[in-house]
């Protein structure tokens, strides 16, 4: 378990994430996508930090955690207020919401 | 005192194994996850994703957030997106064998943790304990983004209580 193939996997974490917000088109998925993205992130993070400031890279990555942990609630409830409204939660429907 | 119990244990060839076979764990999830079309099918395979990504950070070495990130992430958050899918869907409980992928997932989940935990067993020092230095480290350094991201955990509940909330 090389740094490189470390940081082979954190691409395709990263990659993976991206096509897939913007290959799909339901909520649900673009949410999950940029969880993936996020994973990948905190993966290179930890790659880059293991030699120099291993417990603070993890302190690091355990806010980001907590951050995301939060957002995934919020977003979460929104989702199913759009579903609850709508009927279906896709791109198209949140892209015809005014405020 | 381990490779003399069990002659064939190679700490280093054992640990790469490990992490190829996590890395094809995660690269079929992603693959999955990107070409189904169906909702709950993406979010089972990401289980396997999150769950695999622990494992690749315990054997990093770190095991303790190797265990929180298959606790929170392949747990509590893939369970609740699930929820939201099966919403999406309309279904109630998802196909036949979606269930039986669930209970796998599950399976394997519980599984993994053991494998940590025990991993972390075997591996563990005292003096470099990691809950033990990130705990203090926290406590120490950052006691206030960790007071901040519990208030921040907080507005999230109840701003989603909020959303969810019917209007009379």
């Amino acid at each position: 378990m090389s740094s490189f193939s470390l940081f082979i996997l954190a691409a395709l974490l990263i990659a993976g994430g991206i096509a897939g917000f913007f290959l799909r088109k339901d909520l649900l998925t673009m949410l999950l996508s940029s969880e993936v993205a996020l994973s990948g992130a905190n993966l290179l993070l930890l790659v880059f930090a293991s030699q120099a400031s291993p417990t603070e890279a993890q302190a690091a990555v355990l806010a980001i955690l907590t951050v995301a942990a939060a957002e995934v609630a919020v977003a979460l409830a929104a989702l199913a207020v759009v579903i609850r409204e709508k009927g279906k939660a896709t791109e198209d429907i949140v892209s015809e919401m005014k405020g | 005192m381990i490779q003399k119990q069990i002659p064939w244990y190679n700490p280093p060839v054992m640990l790469n194994l490990a992490f190829w076979v996590l890395f094809l764990i995660i690269l079929g999830g992603l693959g999955i996850f990107l070409f189904s079309r169906r909702e709950e099918r993406s979010v089972v395979s990401l289980a396997a994703v999150f769950s695999a990504l622990g494992g690749v950070f315990a054997l990093m070495g770190y095991t303790f957030l190797g265990a929180i990130y298959l606790l929170i992430y392949a747990g509590a958050v893939v369970v609740a997106f699930l929820m939201v899918a099966w919403l999406v869907s309309g279904r109630s409980q998802g196909g036949r064998s979606l269930r039986w992928a669930f209970v796998f997932v599950f399976l394997s989940l519980t599984l993994e943790l053991g494998l940590i935990l025990t991993y972390s067993h075997l591996t563990f020092k005292k003096a470099q304990a990691p809950a033990l230095k990130l705990g203090s480290f926290f406590l120490q350094n950052y006691l206030y983004v960790f007071e901040l991201t519990s208030l921040l955990i907080l507005t999230a509940v109840i701003s989603s209580l909020v959303l969810i909330r019917r209007e009379k």
